[in-house]
Protein backbone atom coordinates (compact mmCIF):
# COMPACT_ATOMS: atom_id res chain seq x y z
CA UNK A 1 0.00 0.00 0.00
CA UNK A 2 3.02 2.47 0.72
CA UNK A 3 4.13 1.29 -2.54
CA UNK A 4 1.58 2.20 -4.16
CA UNK A 5 1.08 5.73 -2.77
CA UNK A 6 4.67 6.47 -3.46
CA UNK A 7 4.24 5.30 -6.96
CA UNK A 8 1.32 7.53 -7.28
CA UNK A 9 2.99 10.17 -5.96
CA UNK A 10 5.36 9.99 -8.61
CA UNK A 11 2.86 10.04 -10.84
CA UNK A 12 1.75 13.24 -9.58
CA UNK A 13 4.85 15.17 -10.33
CA UNK A 14 4.59 15.89 -14.01
CA UNK A 15 0.78 17.19 -13.10
CA UNK A 16 2.62 19.72 -10.61
CA UNK A 17 4.98 20.62 -12.99
CA UNK A 18 2.20 21.29 -15.77
CA UNK A 19 -0.26 23.46 -13.39
CA UNK A 20 2.23 25.61 -12.53
CA UNK A 21 3.31 27.05 -15.81
CA UNK A 22 0.99 29.89 -17.22
CA UNK A 23 -1.74 28.77 -18.86
CA UNK A 24 -1.33 30.57 -22.03
CA UNK A 25 1.77 28.46 -23.07
CA UNK A 26 0.80 27.06 -26.59
CA UNK A 27 1.91 23.56 -27.39
CA UNK A 28 3.51 22.55 -30.46
CA UNK A 29 3.65 19.29 -30.74
CA UNK A 30 5.95 19.26 -33.99
CA UNK A 31 5.80 15.76 -35.97
CA UNK A 32 8.39 14.19 -38.25
CA UNK A 33 6.80 13.94 -41.94
CA UNK A 34 8.38 10.61 -42.77
CA UNK A 35 8.56 7.59 -39.75
CA UNK A 36 7.98 8.25 -36.57
CA UNK A 37 10.81 6.99 -34.02
CA UNK A 38 10.99 7.32 -30.29
CA UNK A 39 14.06 6.67 -27.90
CA UNK A 40 13.66 6.43 -24.60
CA UNK A 41 16.96 7.02 -21.69
CA UNK A 42 15.31 5.78 -18.27
CA UNK A 43 16.44 4.89 -14.74
CA UNK A 44 15.04 2.43 -11.92
CA UNK A 45 15.80 0.27 -9.35
CA UNK A 46 16.55 -3.57 -9.63
CA UNK A 47 14.48 -5.52 -7.38
CA UNK A 48 14.42 -8.65 -8.74
CA UNK A 49 11.94 -11.04 -6.99
CA UNK A 50 14.34 -14.04 -6.33
CA UNK A 51 14.08 -14.49 -2.84
CA UNK A 52 10.22 -14.77 -3.30
CA UNK A 53 10.54 -18.94 -4.34
CA UNK A 54 11.39 -19.44 -0.88
CA UNK A 55 9.58 -19.81 2.14
CA UNK A 56 11.97 -18.32 4.83
CA UNK A 57 15.12 -18.36 2.82
CA UNK A 58 16.44 -15.19 1.04
CA UNK A 59 20.20 -15.81 -0.93
CA UNK A 60 19.15 -12.40 -2.73
CA UNK A 61 18.82 -10.45 0.30
CA UNK A 62 21.41 -12.40 2.61
CA UNK A 63 24.35 -12.41 -0.70
CA UNK A 64 23.72 -8.58 -1.95
CA UNK A 65 22.52 -6.99 1.72
CA UNK A 66 19.18 -6.32 0.21
CA UNK A 67 20.89 -3.54 -2.25
CA UNK A 68 18.55 -1.89 -5.03
CA UNK A 69 20.98 -0.74 -7.15
CA UNK A 70 19.96 1.96 -9.86
CA UNK A 71 19.87 0.34 -13.25
CA UNK A 72 19.69 2.32 -16.84
CA UNK A 73 17.56 1.05 -19.33
CA UNK A 74 17.30 2.40 -23.26
CA UNK A 75 14.39 1.85 -25.34
CA UNK A 76 13.72 2.75 -29.16
CA UNK A 77 10.15 2.64 -30.56
CA UNK A 78 8.86 2.51 -34.03
CA UNK A 79 5.53 3.81 -34.70
CA UNK A 80 3.76 1.61 -37.35
CA UNK A 81 -0.01 2.67 -37.18
CA UNK A 82 -2.09 6.09 -36.18
CA UNK A 83 -5.47 6.41 -35.49
CA UNK A 84 -6.68 7.90 -32.06
CA UNK A 85 -2.94 7.65 -30.69
CA UNK A 86 -0.77 5.58 -32.12
CA UNK A 87 0.47 2.20 -32.63
CA UNK A 88 3.93 0.83 -32.63
CA UNK A 89 6.46 -1.98 -31.25
CA UNK A 90 9.61 -1.41 -29.11
CA UNK A 91 12.68 -2.78 -28.30
CA UNK A 92 14.54 -2.05 -24.85
CA UNK A 93 17.52 -3.51 -23.23
CA UNK A 94 18.94 -2.61 -19.67
CA UNK A 95 22.11 -3.52 -17.51
CA UNK A 96 21.85 -4.48 -14.15
CA UNK A 97 25.40 -5.74 -11.76
CA UNK A 98 25.36 -5.84 -7.92
CA UNK A 99 28.18 -7.18 -5.83
CA UNK A 100 28.16 -8.88 -2.47
CA UNK A 101 30.00 -10.85 -0.68
CA UNK A 102 29.88 -14.96 -0.84
CA UNK A 103 28.97 -16.37 2.62
CA UNK A 104 30.75 -19.17 4.42
CA UNK A 105 29.50 -22.42 5.14
CA UNK A 106 28.49 -20.67 8.44
CA UNK A 107 26.33 -18.48 6.86
CA UNK A 108 28.55 -15.36 7.74
CA UNK A 109 30.21 -12.77 5.20
CA UNK A 110 33.23 -13.84 3.43
CA UNK A 111 35.85 -11.54 1.96
CA UNK A 112 34.61 -13.02 -1.40
CA UNK A 113 32.78 -11.41 -3.87
CA UNK A 114 30.52 -12.77 -5.63
CA UNK A 115 27.96 -10.75 -8.51
CA UNK A 116 24.95 -11.17 -10.32
CA UNK A 117 24.93 -9.91 -14.03
CA UNK A 118 21.20 -9.41 -15.44
CA UNK A 119 20.94 -8.30 -19.27
CA UNK A 120 17.13 -7.78 -19.83
CA UNK A 121 15.59 -7.03 -23.48
CA UNK A 122 12.13 -6.23 -24.04
CA UNK A 123 9.88 -6.37 -27.06
CA UNK A 124 6.49 -4.53 -26.95
CA UNK A 125 3.61 -3.38 -28.35
CA UNK A 126 3.31 0.26 -27.39
CA UNK A 127 0.21 2.33 -27.46
CA UNK A 128 0.78 6.12 -27.40
CA UNK A 129 -2.19 8.12 -26.20
CA UNK A 130 -1.16 11.67 -27.23
CA UNK A 131 -4.64 13.33 -28.50
CA UNK A 132 -4.33 15.38 -25.21
CA UNK A 133 -1.46 17.56 -26.62
CA UNK A 134 -2.70 17.58 -30.30
CA UNK A 135 -6.15 18.90 -29.41
CA UNK A 136 -6.75 20.24 -26.40
CA UNK A 137 -3.06 21.88 -25.39
CA UNK A 138 -2.67 19.81 -22.51
CA UNK A 139 0.90 18.42 -22.43
CA UNK A 140 0.16 14.95 -21.03
CA UNK A 141 0.42 11.47 -23.21
CA UNK A 142 -0.19 8.30 -21.97
CA UNK A 143 1.99 5.51 -23.14
CA UNK A 144 0.89 1.61 -22.62
CA UNK A 145 3.24 -0.78 -23.26
CA UNK A 146 2.74 -4.85 -23.29
CA UNK A 147 5.33 -7.68 -24.25
CA UNK A 148 7.69 -10.10 -23.93
CA UNK A 149 10.69 -10.52 -21.89
CA UNK A 150 14.40 -12.46 -22.13
CA UNK A 151 16.96 -11.82 -19.20
CA UNK A 152 20.23 -12.99 -19.88
CA UNK A 153 21.26 -13.59 -16.54
CA UNK A 154 25.13 -14.61 -15.25
CA UNK A 155 26.51 -15.55 -12.03
CA UNK A 156 29.83 -14.72 -10.58
CA UNK A 157 31.73 -17.15 -8.38
CA UNK A 158 34.65 -15.85 -5.76
CA UNK A 159 37.49 -15.89 -8.70
CA UNK A 160 36.06 -13.45 -10.74
CA UNK A 161 34.87 -16.63 -13.22
CA UNK A 162 31.31 -17.40 -14.24
CA UNK A 163 29.72 -19.70 -11.55
CA UNK A 164 29.77 -23.31 -11.59
CA UNK A 165 27.88 -25.16 -8.88
CA UNK A 166 29.03 -29.25 -9.07
CA UNK A 167 25.87 -31.75 -9.02
CA UNK A 168 26.14 -35.32 -8.33
CA UNK A 169 25.37 -37.11 -11.37
CA UNK A 170 28.81 -34.96 -12.15
CA UNK A 171 27.67 -32.22 -14.64
CA UNK A 172 28.22 -29.24 -13.12
CA UNK A 173 25.22 -26.61 -13.41
CA UNK A 174 26.71 -23.44 -15.20
CA UNK A 175 25.60 -19.75 -13.48
CA UNK A 176 24.26 -18.53 -16.53
CA UNK A 177 21.28 -18.46 -18.57
CA UNK A 178 18.16 -16.96 -19.96
CA UNK A 179 14.94 -16.17 -18.61
CA UNK A 180 11.87 -15.54 -20.54
CA UNK A 181 8.28 -13.90 -19.18
CA UNK A 182 6.50 -10.90 -20.35
CA UNK A 183 5.44 -7.16 -19.02
CA UNK A 184 2.74 -4.59 -18.91
CA UNK A 185 3.69 -0.98 -17.77
CA UNK A 186 1.06 2.40 -18.14
CA UNK A 187 3.39 5.46 -18.17
CA UNK A 188 2.49 9.28 -18.00
CA UNK A 189 4.64 11.69 -20.57
CA UNK A 190 5.18 15.22 -20.04
CA UNK A 191 5.66 17.21 -23.01
CA UNK A 192 8.76 19.57 -21.88
CA UNK A 193 7.96 21.38 -25.43
CA UNK A 194 4.77 22.93 -23.80
CA UNK A 195 7.57 24.58 -21.08
CA UNK A 196 9.74 26.26 -23.99
CA UNK A 197 8.28 26.08 -27.54
CA UNK A 198 11.06 28.35 -28.86
CA UNK A 199 14.05 25.66 -27.71
CA UNK A 200 12.00 23.03 -28.90
CA UNK A 201 11.44 24.16 -32.33
CA UNK A 202 15.23 24.70 -31.89
CA UNK A 203 16.02 21.51 -31.08
CA UNK A 204 13.80 20.19 -33.68
CA UNK A 205 15.75 22.21 -36.05
CA UNK A 206 19.12 20.84 -35.23
CA UNK A 207 19.09 18.33 -33.44
CA UNK A 208 15.80 16.43 -35.45
CA UNK A 209 14.26 15.60 -31.75
CA UNK A 210 10.34 17.06 -32.22
CA UNK A 211 8.99 16.30 -29.10
CA UNK A 212 10.86 15.62 -25.94
CA UNK A 213 9.31 14.08 -22.72
CA UNK A 214 9.97 13.70 -19.36
CA UNK A 215 8.27 10.54 -18.32
CA UNK A 216 7.27 8.38 -15.00
CA UNK A 217 6.52 4.83 -16.23
CA UNK A 218 5.20 1.83 -14.06
CA UNK A 219 5.98 -1.41 -14.92
CA UNK A 220 5.23 -5.13 -13.59
CA UNK A 221 7.11 -7.82 -15.37
CA UNK A 222 6.79 -11.40 -14.67
CA UNK A 223 10.17 -13.18 -15.79
CA UNK A 224 10.35 -17.02 -14.61
CA UNK A 225 9.92 -18.95 -17.86
CA UNK A 226 6.16 -18.68 -17.70
CA UNK A 227 5.61 -19.85 -14.21
CA UNK A 228 8.38 -22.95 -15.47
CA UNK A 229 8.94 -25.04 -12.16
CA UNK A 230 12.90 -24.97 -13.45
CA UNK A 231 12.85 -21.10 -13.29
CA UNK A 232 13.99 -18.99 -11.07
CA UNK A 233 12.20 -15.54 -10.64
CA UNK A 234 13.03 -12.56 -11.83
CA UNK A 235 10.14 -10.67 -12.01
CA UNK A 236 10.07 -6.88 -10.63
CA UNK A 237 7.76 -4.13 -10.12
CA UNK A 238 9.44 -1.04 -11.27
CA UNK A 239 8.89 2.49 -11.03
CA UNK A 240 11.34 3.74 -14.12
CA UNK A 241 11.88 7.72 -14.58
CA UNK A 242 13.25 9.10 -18.08
CA UNK A 243 13.64 11.21 -20.93
CA UNK A 244 11.78 9.96 -24.05
CA UNK A 245 12.77 11.71 -27.37
CA UNK A 246 10.82 11.97 -30.68
CA UNK A 247 12.26 12.05 -34.59
CA UNK B 1 69.83 48.22 -21.88
CA UNK B 2 69.06 44.26 -22.35
CA UNK B 3 66.20 44.43 -20.52
CA UNK B 4 64.85 47.23 -22.77
CA UNK B 5 65.97 45.31 -25.87
CA UNK B 6 64.13 42.00 -24.86
CA UNK B 7 61.07 44.27 -23.50
CA UNK B 8 60.96 46.00 -27.67
CA UNK B 9 61.39 42.27 -28.93
CA UNK B 10 64.72 42.88 -30.61
CA UNK B 11 67.73 40.24 -30.31
CA UNK B 12 70.04 40.66 -27.52
CA UNK B 13 74.13 39.77 -28.09
CA UNK B 14 75.63 39.68 -24.55
CA UNK B 15 78.33 37.05 -22.96
CA UNK B 16 76.65 34.90 -20.80
CA UNK B 17 77.54 34.82 -17.46
CA UNK B 18 79.91 31.48 -16.97
CA UNK B 19 77.80 29.15 -14.25
CA UNK B 20 76.58 25.88 -13.74
CA UNK B 21 73.30 24.89 -15.92
CA UNK B 22 72.93 21.41 -14.30
CA UNK B 23 74.41 19.52 -11.04
CA UNK B 24 73.45 16.03 -10.82
CA UNK B 25 74.43 12.24 -10.07
CA UNK B 26 74.30 9.99 -12.80
CA UNK B 27 73.83 6.03 -12.61
CA UNK B 28 72.98 5.92 -9.11
CA UNK B 29 69.54 4.25 -9.19
CA UNK B 30 66.79 4.90 -6.19
CA UNK B 31 63.12 4.07 -5.64
CA UNK B 32 60.53 6.35 -6.83
CA UNK B 33 60.47 9.58 -6.06
CA UNK B 34 63.87 9.76 -4.54
CA UNK B 35 65.59 11.53 -7.26
CA UNK B 36 65.21 15.30 -7.69
CA UNK B 37 67.79 16.34 -10.31
CA UNK B 38 65.87 19.77 -10.29
CA UNK B 39 67.14 20.58 -6.92
CA UNK B 40 70.36 18.16 -7.36
CA UNK B 41 69.40 16.72 -4.10
CA UNK B 42 69.12 12.52 -4.18
CA UNK B 43 67.84 10.58 -1.16
CA UNK B 44 68.66 7.13 -0.86
CA UNK B 45 66.00 5.00 1.68
CA UNK B 46 67.02 1.60 3.41
CA UNK B 47 66.43 -0.45 0.29
CA UNK B 48 68.70 2.20 -1.71
CA UNK B 49 71.48 2.16 0.58
CA UNK B 50 71.92 -0.88 0.86
CA UNK B 51 71.55 -2.20 -3.27
CA UNK B 52 74.02 0.27 -4.26
CA UNK B 53 76.52 -0.52 -0.85
CA UNK B 54 75.96 -3.87 -2.02
CA UNK B 55 76.75 -3.84 -5.73
CA UNK B 56 79.37 -1.09 -4.48
CA UNK B 57 77.70 0.69 -7.57
CA UNK B 58 80.06 3.45 -9.31
CA UNK B 59 78.34 6.84 -9.47
CA UNK B 60 79.29 10.08 -11.45
CA UNK B 61 78.59 13.64 -10.13
CA UNK B 62 78.42 15.91 -12.51
CA UNK B 63 78.49 20.00 -13.64
CA UNK B 64 77.68 21.51 -16.26
CA UNK B 65 78.18 24.40 -16.97
CA UNK B 66 76.53 26.92 -20.11
CA UNK B 67 79.51 28.02 -21.71
CA UNK B 68 83.03 26.81 -21.83
CA UNK B 69 85.21 27.58 -18.65
CA UNK B 70 87.23 31.33 -19.19
CA UNK B 71 90.89 30.01 -19.08
CA UNK B 72 92.63 30.09 -15.61
CA UNK B 73 89.41 28.97 -14.53
CA UNK B 74 90.65 26.80 -11.27
CA UNK B 75 88.35 24.35 -9.62
CA UNK B 76 88.04 22.02 -6.50
CA UNK B 77 85.52 19.63 -5.46
CA UNK B 78 85.03 18.84 -1.52
CA UNK B 79 82.96 16.13 0.01
CA UNK B 80 81.19 16.98 3.65
CA UNK B 81 80.08 13.80 5.15
CA UNK B 82 77.59 14.00 7.75
CA UNK B 83 78.99 15.64 10.98
CA UNK B 84 82.06 17.32 8.63
CA UNK B 85 81.75 20.73 8.12
CA UNK B 86 83.57 21.81 5.04
CA UNK B 87 84.11 25.66 4.00
CA UNK B 88 82.63 25.93 0.62
CA UNK B 89 84.44 29.29 -0.22
CA UNK B 90 87.82 28.41 -0.77
CA UNK B 91 89.61 25.53 -2.76
CA UNK B 92 91.67 24.09 0.51
CA UNK B 93 90.82 22.67 3.60
CA UNK B 94 92.30 24.76 5.20
CA UNK B 95 90.17 25.72 8.38
CA UNK B 96 87.67 23.49 7.68
CA UNK B 97 86.65 19.83 9.55
CA UNK B 98 89.05 16.97 9.91
CA UNK B 99 86.71 14.91 8.13
CA UNK B 100 85.85 17.09 5.44
CA UNK B 101 87.48 14.90 2.24
CA UNK B 102 89.02 17.49 -0.82
CA UNK B 103 88.61 15.26 -3.61
CA UNK B 104 89.88 17.53 -6.17
CA UNK B 105 91.81 20.44 -5.87
CA UNK B 106 92.76 23.35 -8.23
CA UNK B 107 92.44 21.76 -11.27
CA UNK B 108 92.20 23.38 -14.33
CA UNK B 109 88.52 23.79 -15.39
CA UNK B 110 88.24 23.24 -19.28
CA UNK B 111 85.52 22.95 -21.23
CA UNK B 112 81.70 22.87 -20.20
CA UNK B 113 81.52 20.64 -17.46
CA UNK B 114 83.15 18.24 -14.90
CA UNK B 115 82.67 14.58 -14.06
CA UNK B 116 83.78 13.02 -10.80
CA UNK B 117 83.47 9.27 -10.80
CA UNK B 118 83.06 7.66 -7.35
CA UNK B 119 82.06 4.40 -5.85
CA UNK B 120 79.25 4.14 -3.54
CA UNK B 121 81.03 2.80 -0.56
CA UNK B 122 84.11 5.45 -1.37
CA UNK B 123 81.13 7.48 -0.76
CA UNK B 124 79.36 6.66 2.07
CA UNK B 125 82.61 5.84 4.14
CA UNK B 126 81.42 1.88 4.34
CA UNK B 127 80.68 -1.13 2.53
CA UNK B 128 78.58 -3.33 4.71
CA UNK B 129 75.35 -3.45 3.07
CA UNK B 130 73.46 -4.51 6.73
CA UNK B 131 74.71 -1.42 8.38
CA UNK B 132 71.97 0.03 5.92
CA UNK B 133 69.44 -2.24 7.44
CA UNK B 134 70.34 -2.25 10.78
CA UNK B 135 70.68 1.75 11.08
CA UNK B 136 74.25 0.93 11.57
CA UNK B 137 75.14 4.08 10.16
CA UNK B 138 73.86 7.47 10.97
CA UNK B 139 71.23 9.37 8.94
CA UNK B 140 72.12 12.41 7.16
CA UNK B 141 73.88 14.32 4.39
CA UNK B 142 76.91 13.68 1.67
CA UNK B 143 76.99 17.17 0.33
CA UNK B 144 79.68 16.73 -2.79
CA UNK B 145 80.46 20.97 -4.29
CA UNK B 146 82.40 21.77 -6.81
CA UNK B 147 84.50 25.24 -5.85
CA UNK B 148 85.97 26.96 -9.50
CA UNK B 149 87.46 30.41 -9.32
CA UNK B 150 84.35 33.36 -10.33
CA UNK B 151 85.52 34.52 -13.75
CA UNK B 152 82.97 37.06 -13.22
CA UNK B 153 84.51 38.49 -10.27
CA UNK B 154 85.52 42.04 -10.95
CA UNK B 155 86.63 43.19 -7.34
CA UNK B 156 90.41 43.02 -6.38
CA UNK B 157 91.84 41.42 -3.80
CA UNK B 158 90.69 38.20 -1.54
CA UNK B 159 86.71 38.17 -0.67
CA UNK B 160 83.59 36.27 -0.90
CA UNK B 161 83.47 36.69 -4.51
CA UNK B 162 86.79 34.88 -5.18
CA UNK B 163 84.83 30.93 -5.49
CA UNK B 164 81.55 30.16 -6.70
CA UNK B 165 79.93 27.00 -5.38
CA UNK B 166 77.50 24.54 -6.50
CA UNK B 167 77.14 21.54 -4.50
CA UNK B 168 74.76 18.14 -5.12
CA UNK B 169 73.21 16.70 -2.08
CA UNK B 170 73.29 12.43 -1.47
CA UNK B 171 71.11 11.95 1.77
CA UNK B 172 70.48 8.95 3.43
CA UNK B 173 67.23 8.22 5.40
CA UNK B 174 67.84 5.23 7.24
CA UNK B 175 64.97 5.77 10.45
CA UNK B 176 62.23 3.20 10.18
CA UNK B 177 58.78 4.64 10.96
CA UNK B 178 56.84 2.67 13.85
CA UNK B 179 54.60 -0.41 13.17
CA UNK B 180 51.09 -0.67 12.66
CA UNK B 181 49.03 -2.55 14.56
CA UNK B 182 47.11 -5.52 12.74
CA UNK B 183 43.72 -5.74 14.16
CA UNK B 184 42.05 -8.23 12.06
CA UNK B 185 42.07 -10.38 8.86
CA UNK B 186 39.95 -12.97 7.81
CA UNK B 187 39.37 -14.95 4.60
CA UNK B 188 37.16 -16.81 2.03
CA UNK B 189 38.83 -19.07 -0.29
CA UNK B 190 40.27 -17.06 -2.69
CA UNK B 191 40.51 -13.61 -0.35
CA UNK B 192 41.93 -12.40 2.20
CA UNK B 193 40.75 -9.01 3.94
CA UNK B 194 42.90 -7.47 6.47
CA UNK B 195 42.58 -4.28 8.59
CA UNK B 196 45.29 -2.58 10.95
CA UNK B 197 45.42 1.03 12.72
CA UNK B 198 48.84 3.48 12.18
CA UNK B 199 49.86 5.95 14.41
CA UNK B 200 52.33 7.13 12.29
CA UNK B 201 52.00 10.13 10.76
CA UNK B 202 52.97 11.01 7.26
CA UNK B 203 52.92 7.72 5.78
CA UNK B 204 52.62 7.58 2.04
CA UNK B 205 51.23 4.29 2.07
CA UNK B 206 51.36 0.27 3.86
CA UNK B 207 52.32 -2.77 3.05
CA UNK B 208 50.85 -6.24 3.56
CA UNK B 209 52.92 -9.39 3.87
CA UNK B 210 51.11 -12.60 3.65
CA UNK B 211 52.54 -16.41 3.30
CA UNK B 212 52.18 -19.82 4.24
CA UNK B 213 55.16 -19.57 5.46
CA UNK B 214 55.38 -17.90 9.27
CA UNK B 215 57.32 -15.03 10.21
CA UNK B 216 57.65 -12.87 13.20
CA UNK B 217 56.93 -9.78 14.44
CA UNK B 218 59.10 -6.86 14.74
CA UNK B 219 60.90 -8.43 11.80
CA UNK B 220 62.77 -6.10 9.03
CA UNK B 221 60.68 -6.62 6.20
CA UNK B 222 63.52 -6.64 4.17
CA UNK B 223 64.22 -10.27 5.59
CA UNK B 224 60.29 -11.49 5.39
CA UNK B 225 60.20 -13.25 2.42
CA UNK B 226 56.49 -13.36 0.97
CA UNK B 227 53.98 -12.12 -0.90
CA UNK B 228 53.15 -8.53 -0.86
CA UNK B 229 50.33 -5.55 -1.51
CA UNK B 230 50.33 -1.96 -1.32
CA UNK B 231 47.26 -0.09 0.01
CA UNK B 232 46.37 3.38 0.75
CA UNK B 233 44.26 3.24 3.24
CA UNK B 234 44.09 1.09 6.33
CA UNK B 235 42.47 -2.32 5.06
CA UNK B 236 43.00 -4.43 1.99
CA UNK B 237 41.71 -7.50 0.47
CA UNK B 238 44.04 -9.10 -1.39
CA UNK B 239 42.67 -12.04 -4.56
CA UNK B 240 45.52 -12.93 -5.98
CA UNK B 241 47.90 -15.44 -5.10
CA UNK B 242 45.97 -17.64 -2.24
CA UNK B 243 45.00 -21.36 -2.09
CA UNK B 244 41.86 -22.40 -0.60
CA UNK B 245 42.21 -24.84 2.91
CA UNK B 246 45.96 -23.07 3.86
CA UNK B 247 46.92 -21.09 6.99
CA UNK B 248 48.13 -17.45 5.79
CA UNK B 249 50.06 -15.84 7.79
CA UNK B 250 49.64 -12.08 7.60
CA UNK B 251 51.90 -9.02 8.68
CA UNK B 252 51.67 -5.13 7.14
CA UNK B 253 54.19 -2.55 7.85
CA UNK B 254 54.10 0.83 7.48
CA UNK B 255 56.24 2.92 4.50
CA UNK B 256 57.27 6.59 4.90
CA UNK B 257 57.60 9.22 2.12
CA UNK B 258 61.37 8.07 1.54
CA UNK B 259 59.80 4.77 0.60
CA UNK B 260 61.09 3.22 4.32
CA UNK B 261 59.39 0.54 5.79
CA UNK B 262 58.80 -0.15 9.62
CA UNK B 263 59.46 -3.47 11.23
CA UNK B 264 56.54 -5.74 10.64
CA UNK B 265 53.84 -5.39 12.97
CA UNK B 266 52.13 -8.18 14.94
CA UNK B 267 51.46 -11.70 12.45
CA UNK B 268 47.68 -13.20 12.50
CA UNK B 269 46.93 -16.12 10.76
CA UNK B 270 44.25 -16.91 8.61
CA UNK B 271 42.59 -20.01 7.44
CA UNK B 272 41.01 -19.84 3.73
CA UNK B 273 38.22 -21.68 3.68
CA UNK B 274 35.30 -22.89 0.38
CA UNK B 275 32.40 -20.14 0.15
CA UNK B 276 29.73 -20.08 -1.56
CA UNK B 277 29.07 -17.60 -4.34
CA UNK B 278 25.53 -16.67 -4.99
CA UNK B 279 24.54 -19.21 -7.37
CA UNK B 280 25.56 -22.05 -4.50
CA UNK B 281 24.03 -19.95 -1.93
CA UNK B 282 20.84 -19.98 -3.77
CA UNK B 283 20.86 -23.67 -5.09
CA UNK B 284 21.71 -24.56 -1.20
CA UNK B 285 18.77 -22.76 -0.31
CA UNK B 286 16.93 -25.01 -2.62
CA UNK B 287 16.42 -22.88 -5.46
CA UNK B 288 15.14 -24.79 -8.48
CA UNK B 289 17.10 -22.69 -11.26
CA UNK B 290 19.10 -24.98 -13.20
CA UNK B 291 20.81 -22.50 -16.07
CA UNK B 292 20.71 -22.59 -19.84
CA UNK B 293 19.03 -20.78 -21.99
CA UNK B 294 16.37 -22.89 -23.58
CA UNK B 295 16.44 -26.02 -22.73
CA UNK B 296 16.42 -25.69 -18.92
CA UNK B 297 12.85 -25.36 -18.64
CA UNK B 298 10.51 -28.62 -19.78
CA UNK B 299 8.66 -28.09 -23.46
CA UNK B 300 6.15 -26.21 -23.69
CA UNK B 301 6.80 -24.35 -20.31
CA UNK B 302 9.12 -21.87 -21.91
CA UNK B 303 9.59 -19.38 -24.07
CA UNK B 304 12.46 -19.68 -26.56
CA UNK B 305 14.46 -16.24 -26.92
CA UNK B 306 12.84 -15.42 -30.09
CA UNK B 307 13.14 -11.50 -29.89
CA UNK B 308 15.88 -11.09 -32.30
CA UNK B 309 13.62 -13.11 -34.73
CA UNK B 310 10.47 -11.47 -34.12
CA UNK B 311 11.64 -7.82 -34.11
CA UNK B 312 13.71 -8.31 -37.67
CA UNK B 313 10.16 -9.31 -38.67
CA UNK B 314 8.26 -6.29 -37.12
CA UNK B 315 10.58 -3.63 -38.44
CA UNK B 316 10.62 -4.69 -41.72
CA UNK B 317 7.21 -3.63 -42.00
CA UNK B 318 7.02 -0.52 -44.08
CA UNK B 319 7.59 3.26 -43.04
CA UNK B 320 4.62 5.38 -42.67
CA UNK B 321 4.51 8.92 -42.01
CA UNK B 322 2.66 9.72 -39.06
CA UNK B 323 -0.74 11.82 -38.55
CA UNK B 324 0.51 15.17 -40.07
CA UNK B 325 0.02 17.82 -42.01
CA UNK B 326 1.92 17.42 -45.17
CA UNK B 327 3.20 14.07 -44.02
CA UNK B 328 4.44 11.77 -46.95
CA UNK B 329 3.35 8.15 -47.12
Amino acid sequence: MKRTTAYLSLFALPAALALSVPASAEITLDTPEVGYNALEIRISRFNPEIDEEFDGASPYDDTFDGARPYNLEIEYDRQFYEGIGSLGIGVNIGYNRIRGNARTLDGEDSPDKTRLLVVPTRLSAVYRFDELPQNYNIPFTFVFKVGLDYAFWSIGDAEGQTAEVPTENGDPISGRGGTAGWHASAAVHLLLDWFSPNMAQSFASNVGVVDSYLFVEFMTSQVDDFGSSTSWNLSQQQLWVGLAFEF
Amino acid sequence: MLAVAAWLGMPTIASAQFQVTTAEVLDLELEDGNTDTSNSRYTLNIRDCATAVEDNQEITFRWTFNVSAPSSTKYAIKLQPPGATCTFSTTTIDGDQENCRLIAASDDLNGTSVSLDITIQNLLGFSDSNACLTEGVTSGEYIMGIIYTNPNDTTAGDDANDFVNEPIEVTLRLSRPDAPTLDEVSAGESTLSASWTSNVESIDEYLVFYSTTEFAEGTIPEAVSGSTSSALATSIDISSGLSVNRTYYVGVVNVDEYGNRSPLSNVLDVQTAPTLDFFEEYLSAGGVEQGGYCSAAPPGDSVPPVAALVLLTLFSAHRRSRRHDGGAE
